[in-house]
């Protein structure tokens, strides 16, 4: 008899649990213990996909980088700017047939600019967000790459 | 014992002469004949006729119970609700994109249950779309979707904003507010982007962000309903494509809102809801009537406070 109600105040925990699961995209947010949460709330300089390998990015810039981005067509970004690029893989909208928005997290690569002629990168990997050691030749063109990415044009 | 008799034989003599009444009175559902053959594959046509032409088109085929007022009267304002929001008769009179557009919003209120209404679908169980007849239609429109890479005018035309916007910064337009008097939020460029949201079927791109608010409801868990003063704003670029699949923002196209308040916008849902278009940031809509369509098409997410995103689960530090 015991189990029996315990059993069930687990099933309605369980059935509270789901619920509020249905109202956050859960898979595409961060776990609470990551050091870098910060950077989803920073703000957003442009996006993109990439329909072959089912990805959708947004690249995030901090207070210095975005002011930069949206007030300079040069790529030299200051000492102090930070970019971030979130890349997830897709998933179809469960509530919209045509969108595809955010699934699970795949990586996070976060340039920082010491000077403006120094960065470093910073490649986290997977949904644990595993930093990654990356070669000198890699870090250039992906410094390169995410420094390139234009701005979006927001009026 | 006589009267009482007497009273009710009154009292039904009297329902049935209005009843009878009725019928002449209000609602009056023509059949105009169809103007176009639809360019729809037959089974997609099928599926359409029997499950939504009786409201959306001008071909309604009414059974005898639709007929009878005062059930007659409710059936023709859905019929004239219906037809004013999409008419099947009238289909070449939308452009292709208008067309395409439509398709995926029947497709989107078919799979989440709201089309065919409720109401209607009970008493008529023919109008139920079954499994197969939903991934016709699903197929159909996926068969639509362009896939063709974006040719250089795009490009040119999304490099000849970006120019324009990034040197001349300081004369930012003078923003009328949209026909519903809400005013226009330049600081939605600084709130925090909550999802990104590929649109293939139209070909957009769309980051939904939110003020600092809505950003609190979610740290804290209540947004269900979000609380007053909750605002999202939605953003649309033109997606520029490339052969190998990497589609990137191109030339910004609109940024729509929504506001909460239970109270100032308790008849739009709740919400109060306004789109500015293009670098001049046109408001849209002609009268403040534009927000009806908003609404029927995130009706399908009432449950979810009219909202159709799922935020990222933003957490307190
Ligand atoms: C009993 C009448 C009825 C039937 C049958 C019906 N609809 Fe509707 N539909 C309406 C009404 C009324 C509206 C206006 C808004 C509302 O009340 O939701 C509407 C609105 C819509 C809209 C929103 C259009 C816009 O731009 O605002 C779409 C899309 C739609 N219907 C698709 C369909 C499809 C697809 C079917 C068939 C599977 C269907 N409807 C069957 C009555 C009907
Ligand atoms: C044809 C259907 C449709 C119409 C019409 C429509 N919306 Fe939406 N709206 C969506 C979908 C789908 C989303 C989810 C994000 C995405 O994938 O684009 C959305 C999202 C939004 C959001 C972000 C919050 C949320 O609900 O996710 C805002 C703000 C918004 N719409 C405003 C408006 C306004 C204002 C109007 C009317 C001027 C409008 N919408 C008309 C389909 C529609």
């Amino acid at each position: 008899m015991k189990t029996l109600v315990g059993l069930s105040f687990l099933s309605i925990f369980l059935l509270i649990s789901c619920s509020k699961e249905n109202l956050y995209n859960e898979s595409a947010s961060f776990a609470d213990s990551t050091k870098i949460t910060r950077v989803l709330e920073e703000k957003v300089i442009t996006a993109m996909a990439d329909r072959k390998k089912k990805t959708i990015s947004t690249l995030y810039g901090n207070d210095i980088a975005s002011e930069h981005a949206r007030n300079s067509a040069d790529h030299q970004y200051p000492s102090g700017s930070e970019l971030s690029l979130v890349t997830w893989s897709q998933k179809e909208d469960i509530q919209w047939y045509g969108a595809n928005i955010p699934g699970e997290i795949k990586s996070i690569e976060i340039v920082k600019y010491q000077t403006p002629d120094s960065a470093t990168l910073e490649h986290y990997e997977g949904k644990t967000l595993q930093l990654r050691k990356t070669n000198f030749e890699i870090s250039m063109s992906r410094i390169g790459y995410i420094s390139g990415l234009r701005g979006a044009v927001l009026p | 014992m006589k009267t009482a008799k007497r009273k009710t034989l009154l009292i039904l003599s009297l329902a049935i002469v209005l009843f009878t009444g009725l019928q002449f009175a209000g609602s009056d559902i023509k059949k105009t004949p169809v103007s176009t053959t639809l360019p729809f594959p037959h089974d997609v046509g099928i599926i359409l006729k029997k499950a939504c032409y009786d409201c959306h088109s001008n071909e309604s085929q009414l059974l005898w119970f639709d007929k009878i007022a005062p059930a007659s009267w409710i059936v023709s304002r859905d019929i004239s609700d219906a037809r004013k929001v999409l008419n099947f008769s009238v289909w070449d009179s939308l452009s292709p994109a208008d067309q395409k557009g439509k398709l995926f919003e029947a497709f989107n209120q078919i799979s989440l249950g709201a089309m065919p209404l409720k109401q209607y679908s009970a008493l008529h169980p023919e109008a139920k779309l079954t499994a197969s007849d939903i991934t016709i239609l699903k197929t159909y429109i996926t068969s639509l979707v362009s896939v063709k890479t974006s040719d250089t005018s795009r490009i040119n035309a999304a490099n000849k904003q970006y120019d324009g916007w990034i040197t001349t910064k300081t004369n930012t337009p003078k923003v009328k507010p949209a026909p519903n008097g809400i005013e226009y939020i330049p600081d939605f460029k600084n709130w925090k982007a909550i999802s990104t949201s590929d649109r293939f079927d139209n070909g957009t791109m769309r980051v939904i962000v939110a003020n600092d608010i809505a950003v609190k409801a979610i740290k804290e868990n209540h947004i269900n309903p979000w609380p007053n003063g909750a605002t999202f704003a939605k953003i649309a670029w033109e997606e520029l494509i490339d052969s190998a699949g990497n589609v990137q923002i191109g030339e910004f196209k609109q940024v729509e809102f929504m506001i909460k308040d239970d109270k100032n916008y308790e008849k739009t849902a709740g919400w109060g809801w306004a789109r500015w278009k293009g670098m001049q940031l046109a408001p849209y809509g002609k009268t403040e009537t534009f927000t009806q369509e908003c609404i029927n098409c995130h009706k399908p997410v009432k449950d979810n406070d009219f909202v159709f995103t799922l935020p990222l689960h933003l957490k307190s530090k």
